[in-house]
């Protein structure tokens, strides 16, 4: 379970412009961290593959509604509670979400 | 012939439509009811209000009777209450709010600044029309607060829940561990004759819901079990005295209210029952009695090893806390340990003085040092609710100038400079992949892993709640003071016996009054929870702590000022700082003296005795781990003050 996760791929973020360098460079590193959480904690239902490439899904801000997610479905109040994942770890997943270089659109 | 045939086909149509409206009316009969009970606790909180506006205020009789009026429409309300409470918590705060101003930090909301929330309604109500020369305005603003939160419960987001089964056994859950917890202490509400009244009817009202409840949702209905245990639990509470210092609290819960939780939570499993509420957060579907310790979570010990399972890493974990535990390493002069405060022996505190040595061995610290034991049970910690997490506790101890002195940095570096920490962590690490390296937090998760092992310990009340022993009379009738005259169940909530209610998602604070001495010249100096949250509710409030073990761990209160549990009670008893004499702005506490007779005093030490946990204790280790600088290699295990 833990090791499925620890793979060498990187995932690229965006941040917005105004955002100054070093704090740029301080997210980068939680949503590293965020990234290890989501593969342990998220991915096995959220990751599609598409053409032997993972796909991470774009969350939109409603969805990635803090302590919320925490009940969104019957498989999040069982597997997301404060047990399986704390409080941190998950706004780390958030952040890691939020910044994560959107999809492209396939045509 | 035709007319014959025109009448069969609507003889038959006829039928068919009275079959549909039966099982139309069968499938609405819990819906049905839940709409019925709303319009009238409606049309009698409007009514209330009409009332209250043609009232003239003049005479006892005038107020008597608006007061009559008020308890009645209560009736209503707590025959709404199983769902009103569970739908909406903040909006029900505005019909039976038991405090005018609330300061809240719920678990999930624990990043984020405390919340202040407003009560009114009925609760206020009562307890403002006792106060002199009650003003009729406030009264009505009350009321049409209640009015108002009331419309809340007609929409649609609510009542879609009625249209399944799933809300019903959660909203059950939480009835009847507030019917263990807070319905039979007069928590809600300030007129102590009509707490069993009120009782009485919302229990009935209840046997209503489960009935039409049955009737709509055959395939999930309440087991013959359940609906039988509930009837025998009306027959005991109908012969119950009215006064609920006569109540057998003790034979409610242990006989009646925690087997019903035991099939409710059957239930629960067996029709996979799901939640959508954030009031589910912290309950744990697997807990088999409310006296079992993993009734709720509280705080994650594991910390950031929070997903380690595996038995041997475990122990592992476990052995690296023990040390650390005992490691003066951790402090700025290697010289104190965690043990140094909280010793083994003397359940996790120290009892020997009020507040612990400050860092410089000269100074005392200004508050008591709290037990370690049932910690993991909050939401926040500390006396002042600083913390999140335990882990936050260890960090902040650590570097604090008056406690260890250390810094993370140091401390991280000096026990990484131990060959047995280093490689022992460093094999740990593959339960983190999240981190990179080990961290602070790797060693703080070691200790709190380690030390909240010693929580998991019962006491005989427990026991005695899970009927595997039976308790002695004396124990069992203080607790029934505990819950009624004494008013201490208002606060110290079953079964934790800290500040954490039913549905167990946040931690309360109060004001007492506490004096700095027992001179009672003054009160405490020390602002409490406003030194994180400043608000005039919050100036000296103190989170309340458990009664578990409270025998052993003297002294008490934030300070240490009481030695003994006598002057604990007698402060209350008093009426706290104010019942006292002190000027105690905004006390919680009321300064009515409660009238406790010395024999019923004595009844209250021998319940609060009961809760004292087989905790085993453990030695110190004996050796600690070397350090690749020989000069941390003359520390002492456990520290030397």
């Amino acid at each position: 379970m833990l090791v499925r996760c620890a793979g060498p791929k990187k995932v690229a973020y965006e941040f917005p412009t105004a955002m100054a360098p070093a704090i740029q460079a301080e997210y980068a590193k939680q949503c590293d961290k965020g990234k290890i959480l989501y593969d342990i904690n998220c991915s096995r239902c959220h990751t599609t593959k598409a053409k032997g490439k993972e796909i991470i899904p774009d969350f939109n801000a409603l969805q990635l509604e803090t302590y919320q997610i925490r009940i969104t479905n019957e498989t999040h109040e069982n597997n997301l509670t404060e047990t399986k994942v704390t409080a941190e770890e998950l706004s780390l997943i958030l952040t890691f979400l939020a910044y994560k270089k959107k999809n492209e659109v396939l045509k | 012939m035709k007319l014959k045939n025109t009448i069969i086909t609507i003889a038959l149509l006829l039928l068919i439509a009275v079959i549909f409206s039966f099982k139309d009316s069968g499938k609405n009969s819990y819906a049905t009811n839940y709409f019925q009970s709303l319009k009238s606790l409606s049309n009698s909180q409007s009514q209330l209000l009409e009332n209250i506006k043609k009232n003239d205020f003049q005479t006892e009789k005038d107020l008597e009777k608006i007061r009559k009026e008020i308890l009645n429409t209560r009736l209503k309300l707590k025959g709404m209450d199983f769902w009103f409470r569970y739908f909406e918590p903040n909006v029900y705060k505005k019909m039976n709010g038991p405090l005018p101003v609330e300061w809240e930090t719920e678990v999930f909301e624990k990043y984020e600044k405390p919340y202040k929330r407003e009560g009114a309604g009925l609760s206020l109500a009562i307890q403002y029309i006792d106060e002199e020369n009650p003003d009729k305005d406030t009264l009505l603003r009350l009321i049409q607060s209640s009015i108002d939160a009331e419309q809340t419960y007609s929409n649609d987001s609510i009542t879609v829940n009625l249209q399944s089964y799933h809300h019903f056994y959660l909203c059950n859950r939480l009835y009847l561990l507030n019917l263990a917890a807070i319905y039979t202490t007069g928590f809600e509400c300030p007129d102590t004759a009509s707490v069993i009244p009120e009782l009485k009817v919302m229990m009935t009202e209840v046997n209503k819901i489960y009935k039409s409840f049955n009737e709509s949702f055959p395939d999930a209905s309440l087991n013959t079990d359940y609906l039988i245990l509930y009837d025998k639990t009306l027959d005991f509470v109908a012969k119950q005295s009215s006064n609920y210092s006569s109540f057998d609290h003790f034979i409610f819960i242990r006989d009646y209210i925690n087997p019903l939780f035991t099939i409710n939570r059957d239930l629960i499993k067996k029709y996979r029952v799901s939640s959508k509420n954030m009031l589910d957060y912290s309950l744990n579907k697997e807990a088999t009695s409310i006296f079992k310790k993993n009734l709720y979570n509280g705080q994650n010990s594991k910390g950031v090893f929070l997903r380690m399972e595996d038995t041997a890493a475990l122990n592992e974990l476990e052995r690296l806390g023990k040390m650390l535990f005992y490691d003066p390493i951790l402090s700025g002069n290697n010289m104190r340990s965690c043990a140094s405060c909280h010793k083994a022996g003397q359940y996790f505190t120290d009892t020997t003085s009020k507040t612990s040595l400050h860092f410089n061995q000269k100074d005392y610290l200004s508050r008591n040092t709290p037990s370690l034991l049932n910690a993991e049970y909050n939401h926040l910690l500390m006396i002042d609710g600083k913390h999140f997490t335990l882990q936050h506790q260890i960090t902040s101890v650590v570097s604090n100038e008056t406690e260890m002195c250390s810094s993370e940095k140091q401390a991280l570096a000096k026990v990484m400079s131990c060959k047995d920490y280093k490689k022992s962590f460093n094999k740990l690490l593959k339960y983190t992949p999240q981190e990179s390296e080990i961290t602070f937090e790797h060693i703080a998760s070691a200790i709190s892993y380690y030390y909240s092992r010693f929580s998991t310990s019962y006491a005989p009340f427990d026991e005695a709640m899970n009927k595997t022993i039976s308790l002695d009379p004396e124990s069992i009738r203080g607790f029934n003071i505990f819950m009624s005259k004494a008013q201490c169940a208002t606060c110290h909530f079953v079964p934790q016996f800290n500040g954490v209610k039913p549905p167990y998602v946040g931690s309360e604070f109060e004001v007492l009054g506490v004096p700095a001495d027992t001179g009672f010249k003054m009160q405490s100096a020390d602002k409490g929870r406003y030194e994180i949250n400043p608000a005039s509710q919050t100036l000296n409030a103190f989170r309340t702590g458990t009664i578990r073990n409270a025998a052993y761990t003297m002294p008490y209160m934030h300070n240490g000022v009481f030695s003994n549990l006598m002057q604990v009670i007698n402060f209350y008893n008093n009426g706290g700082g104010a019942g006292k004499g002190l000027v105690v702005n905004n006390q919680t506490l009321s300064s009515d003296p409660l009238g406790l007779s010395e024999a019923e005093k004595q009844l209250l030490i021998k319940f609060i005795m009961s809760l004292t946990e087989q905790v085993k204790v453990e030695q110190a280790p004996k050796y600690l781990p070397f350090s690749s600088d020989k000069s941390l290699n003359k520390r002492i295990s456990g520290g030397i003050y």
